[in-house]
């Protein structure tokens, strides 16, 4: 069930009528329905992983909360000497609780997602060894948002492992956290103390969460259907092709502004359902394309990942005792900019394979990982050159050129990086940059889009650009929205919304197409 | 109070972690940074700062720093 399907508007439909029918005490009860009927007519039977997740969360956090409170009562009978030892006897209890319950959650992702990619590796690796062992590739259907529930789940333990808040004693809270039905597609990745209660609490209507989110699931449909999904109509031709020069460039320039356009409106669509249940989610993009550096540009796109990334891989692997110990004996050795970044080359090594491994289970994504990887450790290692650079040629930061000359240089690594993503494989992507620089191709009106189709789609991304930056310049849109007269408002939404009925791109029997992100 | 901001100003010349109160906000202080200054804060004052505290609020503001180095070795 996509998230611009009839089926789907008309379950947020009925189930936000009836949220604010039902009494304050029940609304979480209807919200859990409407996840259970998403959920079941968008994957059946494989809801039973959901479930597990659910409940391998809900009584491990149970089963740490109970060890955390037996240390509290137990701690202060002790005698100092004693405490230390008992201290680390219960941590290597609460070590095997989390162990257990990443296992399950973790195991059944890789073995889901990933089997078909370590069987195809092995078999390959049997090959060239010559032994006689072949695995069966098996491909499986994919719960939906597996992916993404279960770095929530993980979350959720790890948090309560580290102490940051209690379990809950609720499993109606607990499921709903997990399986709350618009951010089930595509995120974003939401944290347990920034959402359950909200879900929980029964909320009360407001009118003008109410019209926010309105307004962002129109502004959320126009970027998918009337950008998105038309430059689809020119990159998805061109990458199938063997097109170069110009031609090919503009596709990997479009299919950043198609990924974004898109990836953006669902987060659009799915925050602004929150609003609708008086729900704040958290935002997973923040114009990234004022992104003066890659560090930036990642702290800006697909933020709820990023975010998760740094606290549960990032900081678990730097401040580990055997991290620790290397930082000591680097920097002992080597001062300044070399020592750091020999200690950042371990944790983001790990930090980059994730992201590139999560979005799926190829080679290609793993490169697009380390792809990031390289970049950002190049950064590093040269940061003394371009400061040095900086200072000959007296640019200084604040400067407009130069801060323009910075987005450019971070938007043309990005394109790098969608071209990996985007081509079919890895070789596929290599011979396409090859072609960019080698071919003499400049026809651009023969895959796909008219000139008439070239204006809206102009049209369409200067609107969305100027709306971004009037958020870079902190300005609140929706109070700005609101001042404005009753026929102005009304006359904005009737052509944003028309534009979506006639510029909207639609397949077969007005089935928009799926979303990119949704596969993950 | 002083040992740690020394540490920081041995780390950052030039800033006034004094004033400053949005350390990680206004992208003083990045996630190297945080892990550096846990490994200095360990070595210094005998504490390992746990990752439950890696928090924004807190390495923000010297000050806070400073009450969760206090709260940790009393315990």
């Amino acid at each position: 069930m996509s998230l611009i399907s009839l089926p789907f508007m008309l379950l947020v439909t009925a189930s936000c009528v009836l949220y604010y029918l039902a009494p304050k005490q029940w609304r979480w009860c209807i919200l859990l329905l409407a996840n259970v009927i998403f959920y079941v007519a968008a994957s059946q039977a494989l809801i039973i992983f959901l479930i597990g997740s659910i409940l391998s969360v809900y009584i491990g956090g149970l089963a740490i909360n109970k060890q955390i409170k037996l240390q509290k009562a137990t701690i202060k009978s002790l005698e100092k000497d004693q405490k230390k030892a008992y201290k680390a006897m219960m941590k290597k209890r609460k070590q095997l609780i989390l162990i257990v319950v990443l296992a399950i959650n973790i195991g059944i992702l890789c073995y889901l997602k990933y089997y078909g990619f370590f069987a195809g590796n092995l078999n390959a690796i049997n090959a060239l060894l010559h032994v006689n062992v072949n695995i069966a590739v098996k491909k499986f259907v994919l719960p939906l948002g597996i992916s993404y529930y279960t770095l929530m789940a993980i979350s959720y333990m790890v948090d309560v492992y580290r102490g940051k808040y209690e379990a809950s004693p609720q499993l109606g809270k607990v499921a709903l956290y997990l399986s709350f039905f618009p951010q089930m597609t595509e995120g974003p990745i939401s944290r347990f103390d920034q959402l359950a209660d909200q879900l929980y609490a029964g909320n009360e209507f407001d009118i003008i969460k109410f019209k926010s989110g309105l307004y962002l699931i129109l502004w959320g449909l126009f970027k998918k259907l009337v950008i998105a999904d038309r430059a689809a109509l020119y990159v998805n031709p061109v990458f199938s092709g063997m097109h170069g020069g110009f031609t090919a460039f503009l596709a990997v320039a479009l299919y950043t502004l198609q990924i974004y356009a898109e990836f953006s409106g669902a987060m659009d669509i799915v925050r602004g359902i929150g609003y609708l249940f008086g729900v704040h989610m958290e935002k997973n993009f923040e114009q990234p394309f004022f992104s003066k550096s890659i560090a930036e540009f990642w702290r800006r796109w697909h933020r709820t990942l990023g975010t998760w990334l740094k606290d549960y891989v990032f900081y678990s692997i730097s401040l580990s005792k055997m991290n620790m110990n290397l930082n000591r004996s680097v920097k002992k050795h080597m001062k300044g900019n070399f020592g750091r970044f020999i200690l950042s080359a371990f944790p983001l090594f790990f930090v980059w394979f994730f992201n590139g491994f999560w979005h799926g289970a190829s080679w290609k994504y793993i490169v697009y990982g380390l792809y990031y990887y390289l970049i950002m450790m190049m950064g590093l290692l040269l940061a003394p050159v371009f400061t040095k650079i900086k200072d000959t040629w007296h640019l200084h930061e604040q400067r407009k050129g130069y801060r323009l000359f910075c987005i450019l240089r971070t938007v043309l690594i990005v394109f790098g990086g969608m071209l990996i993503f985007r081509a079919h494989s890895l070789d596929d992507a290599l011979q396409m940059l090859l072609r960019i620089f080698t071919m003499q191709e400049t026809d651009i009106l023969a895959h796909g889009l008219t000139l008439v189709d070239f204006g809206i789609l102009i049209w369409g991304l200067v609107l969305m650009f100027i709306i971004a930056g009037l958020k870079e310049r902190r300005v609140n849109l929706f109070a700005l929205f609101d001042q404005k007269s009753l026929l102005l408002r009304y006359g904005i939404i009737l052509i944003i919304g028309v534009s979506i009925i006639v510029f909207g791109i639609y397949g077969h029997g007005y089935q928009a197409s799926d979303f990119i992100y949704g596969e993950f | 109070m002083e040992k740690l901001l020394a540490i920081l100003e041995d780390m950052k010349p030039g800033v006034d972690f004094k004033k400053e109160k949005k350390l990680i906000e206004d992208g003083i202080l990045d996630s190297f940074d945080i892990v550096e200054i846990i490994a200095a804060i360990d070595d210094e004052f005998d504490v390992e700062i746990p990752v439950m505290e890696v928090q924004p609020e807190i390495f923000n503001d010297v000050e806070k720093l400073y009450a969760l180095i206090e709260r940790l070795m009393e315990e």
